[in-house]
């Protein structure tokens, strides 16, 4: 009897074993299994292109990013100013990327459509195609970061038999990897879609934008690097681009750029008579003409926190965010005025003796370029139709001078029943309001709700716009001597904006650089236009007497001055360093080209590491 | 029952003796300790100045020990005995690049000098306080031949830590605004408002084609 149980049970084990084990994964899907179904390759390509978003944007990861320059710094928690405000110096990996896992999903990706016959042959080659742009893609970001990295342009497999040592592969130099993405840009842009219907999906405006761009960086970094005094390079060129180069690849980008404006189904967006909102849209309102390649978000599942992380103090939707980007006076005096002056603001009169007193704080903004509005939330401005209410203290009168008063109360008032300070600050003691006395508007989603954090934004980040294509062709017309036709794209974008015909009849790279800084601001193009022109460092120089390195602010006071109703309750402005922005920003010359990871570099010896490294 | 737990107890605390002593060890021992000097001086940088890369050999991976050099051109690293390898990254020092690598055995403490060529050299500084303004005289020597003057600057700070980045004042002279190098420098800063008591003040050069500032040791002002 015993015996008979022993052997049954062991029976069982031996029968229920084999089909135990041999069960399909329920929670992955093998390759196989993608690629014996035209949805599930669709998923993996709709997967790659959810990965492309590296700096920047609007993910909760890479929200601080958007303030890593002097357009702004960071304004929510005072918890975080050291990792925000008080960085000694930007470490040797910063905005550094390693994407080779990403690379090698492209390259699977590629590898299989080109294999697959579940698909038409129309519908492989415009998927090849674009599987190759996002490939190219990921290979400009590399490059701007880490200078020329190395061209893996297949799947390796390993299943131990294999001497290591074949797999790796040097890097290529940084010329290198820029001719490899304008030469995919080529080979691809007639197979892609040619209409331009989707704003999310790659096509053939999408591939010129990335040459145009592309080429930009590779032309400037040609010319700039080889005006330094000494100039970035490694012997083997992966840092560095020859100076002969340079023409060359400013006419590439200027080609594309052409092409785009001139054949693509773009124009600029031009809706709303305000040109003040027409601007603010231009980026928020996604039936814009103007968008050639977005990251979309949809409420339905995917919406993102950047208003919950940004929105004004007294407009939060959540008690436990806002006010995270806090421009700076730098960029906001950067916007010219109408009329043709040079953007400072008017705190003092002439003489220099006294202030300028203003009926409203949003007064001394009169005039500005329409762009500032659209970008930035200044005093007295409105956002969803509540006009911010920044007011730092007031100025009392003595008889022969002010006394400031000032409470560490959002909202207080003053001894006379007046406001003292601002529901929106600025109050530096404490988080969550403006330090610079500035908020953000561009990408701040105007729906009520979406401050919230769990209903969320679904305003989309925008990688290419044609405003962008126009100043490139403007930087590349310039850069090749053409200064007229560079004029009429800049001034082109100047006249949506709101300026009138012509307000620029000259230029220089100092303009375009501002012209750029104020039309793309908050978009991730300032750090990477600043290295390209190699103007970090001089910018950047950890001076603490910089207006540049040490973000400033405007703060309004009001006046309290009863016998004089000239001054009585009018608004002055008061510049000073931002309290809460200890360490003025110190670029050194290793950030040009981030720290290649150091287990890349051990599991690679043939790495060459980058300059000052 | 009862008798066992006792027993366990005793096992259990037995077994934590044990592992602590297995599990820890002793902290770098031996300390590393050096000098950036020109003539025998001590080359004055910016405070944290990132310049030193050291490995320690016989490892697999070769990933650099961080060793920062403070104000006084003086690092110091506590490390285990071992084989070491120090080199310095090219171009993120003010002075000419030495592309030797030093390999050395530590056993125990050692000190290691390391002499380099500043592009330039301040030597005989004085300051002076007058009223509210404080004058820097110093001579300026040009120690290598293939770089420029780039600027001079002086700075003053409340503590000792005074650079470029950190200071109250600074005033910056472009070289072009500059008397030709065989004759005295001087620099004067307004200081009214700092403090008081008592400051800091240094004096900095910088060559062309470099980032870093070589600077004199940081005075301390009293008046």
């Amino acid at each position: 009897m015993k015996k008979t149980i022993y052997i049954l049970i062991l029976a069982l084990c031996l029968g229920g074993c084999e089909d135990f084990l041999d069960r399909e994964p329920t929670d992955i899907l093998v390759d196989e299994q993608v690629w014996s179904d035209p949805e599930l390759i669709r998923s993996f390509l709709a997967n790659l292109y959810g990965r492309m978003q590296h700096f920047s944007g609007f993910d909760d990861g890479t929200r601080v990013q958007i303030i890593d320059t002097d357009d702004a710094m960071w304004s929510a928690h005072i918890n975080e100013d050291g990792r925000t405000n008080n960085r000694q110096q930007y470490n040797y990996d910063f905005r550094g990327i390693w994407a080779y896992p990403l690379i090698r999903d492209l390259n699977i990706f590629i590898e299989n459509i080109q294999a697959t016959d579940l698909l038409s042959e129309e519908e492989k080659s415009s998927f090849l195609a674009e599987g190759r742009f996002l490939r190219a893609y990921i290979y400009f970001l590399e490059v701007r970061s880490m200078g020329g990295v190395p061209l893996v342009l297949e799947s390796y497999d390993y299943d131990g038999t294999q001497d290591v040592s074949e797999y790796r592969v040097p890097r290529s130099t940084e010329a290198g990897i820029y001719d490899f993405i304008a030469s995919e840009m080529d080979a691809v842009k007639d197979d892609l879609p040619q209409d331009g219907t989707s704003r999310t999906r790659a096509n053939r405006w999408t591939a010129l934008a990335l040459k145009s761009r592309s080429m930009l960086y590779a032309g400037a970094i040609a010319r700039y690097n080889n005006l330094m005094d000494a100039p970035i390079t490694t012997p083997g060129g992966e840092v560095g681009i020859p100076a002969d180069r340079a023409e060359d690849y400013y006419r590439q980008s200027l080609e594309a750029s052409l092409e785009i404006i001139g054949e693509g189904p773009y124009d600029l967006y031009n809706n709303n008579a305000d040109k003040q909102e027409n601007f603010y849209e231009a980026l928020v309102n996604k039936n814009s003409p103007e968008v050639i390649w977005a990251y979309d978000y949809s409420q339905d599942g995917k919406t993102h926190k950047f208003t919950f992380y940004n929105i004004p103090r007294s407009l939060r939707e959540a008690p436990d965010n806002s006010s995270g980007t806090a421009p700076s006076l730098h960029l906001v005096e950067t916007y010219d005025y109408l009329n043709g002056d040079e953007g400072e603001l008017r705190t003092m009169n002439s003489a220099g003796d006294d202030y300028v007193y203003y009926d409203h704080p949003e007064d001394i903004f009169a005039g500005k370029d329409p762009r500032l509005w659209g970008t930035v939330i200044y005093p007295g401005a409105a956002f969803r139709g509540e006009k911010v209410s920044i007011q730092a203290g007031v100025l009392a009168w003595n008889g022969s001078s002010y006394d400031m008063a000032s409470s560490n109360k959002l909202g207080d008032t003053y001894s006379d029943g007046g406001l003292m300070v601002g529901l929106d600050g600025p109050l530096p003691s404490i988080g969550f309001n403006t330090n610079t006395g500035f908020y953000i508007r561009k990408h701040l989603d105007t729906r009520t709700g979406s401050g919230n954090q769990g209903d969320g934004s679904d305003v989309w980040w925008v990688r290419f716009r044609l405003g962008e294509i126009l100043l490139n062709a403007a930087e590349a017309s310039f850069e090749l001597g053409d200064e007229a036709t560079a004029l009429k794209y800049i001034n082109r974008l100047r006249v949506r904006a709101g300026f009138p015909e012509n307000s620029l009849t000259e230029l220089s790279l100092e303009k375009i650089a501002e012209e750029r800084q104020v039309e793309l601001a908050f978009e991730d193009h300032r750090w990477w236009d600043l290295k390209r022109w190699r103007l970090s460092h001089v910018f950047y120089d950890g001076d603490p007497d910089s207006d540049i390195a040490k973000i400033k602010a405007l703060w309004p006071y009001r006046v309290v001055r009863p016998d004089d109703p000239a001054k009585h309750n009018k608004y002055v402005f008061i510049r000073r360093n931002a309290p809460r922005f200890g360490s003025p920003m110190y670029f050194r010359l290793g950030n040009y080209y981030s720290k290649i990871p150091q287990n890349a570099i051990n599991a690679n010896p043939l790495l060459v590491p980058n300059p000052f490294h | 029952m009862k008798k066992i737990i006792p027993v366990v107890f005793a096992i259990l605390a037995l077994m934590m003796l044990i592992s602590c002593e297995y599990d820890n060890y002793d902290e770098p021992g031996s300390v590393l300790e050096g000098r950036f000097v020109y003539n025998d001086r001590q080359v004055g940088v910016k405070n944290d100045l990132d310049v030193i890369r050291l490995y320690e050999e016989g490892w697999q991976n070769m990933t650099p020990i961080d060793v920062s050099v403070n104000h006084n051109g003086i690092f110091r690293a506590a490390l285990f005995d071992g084989d070491y390898r120090l080199a310095l990254s090219p171009g993120s020092g003010p002075w000419e690049d030495i592309p030797d690598t030093l390999d050395f055995r530590l056993e125990g403490s050692r000190v290691i000098d390391i002499p380099v060529q500043p592009f330039f050299w301040i030597s005989n500084e004085t300051f002076e306080v007058n009223g509210s303004e404080l004058t820097a005289t110093f001579d300026l020597e040009k120690v290598t031949t293939d770089r420029e003057l780039h600027s001079v600057a002086l700075f003053v700070g409340n503590t000792s830590l005074v650079d470029e980045q950190y200071n109250a004042k600074d005033v910056r002279i472009n070289a072009e605004d500059i008397n030709g190098p065989d004759d005295p420098v001087s620099i004067t800063i307004d200081i009214a408002g700092i403090r008081e008591d008592f400051l800091y003040a240094r004096i900095g050069v910088r060559a062309t084609g470099n980032q870093q500032f070589i600077f004199s040791p940081a005075k301390k002002i009293e008046f």
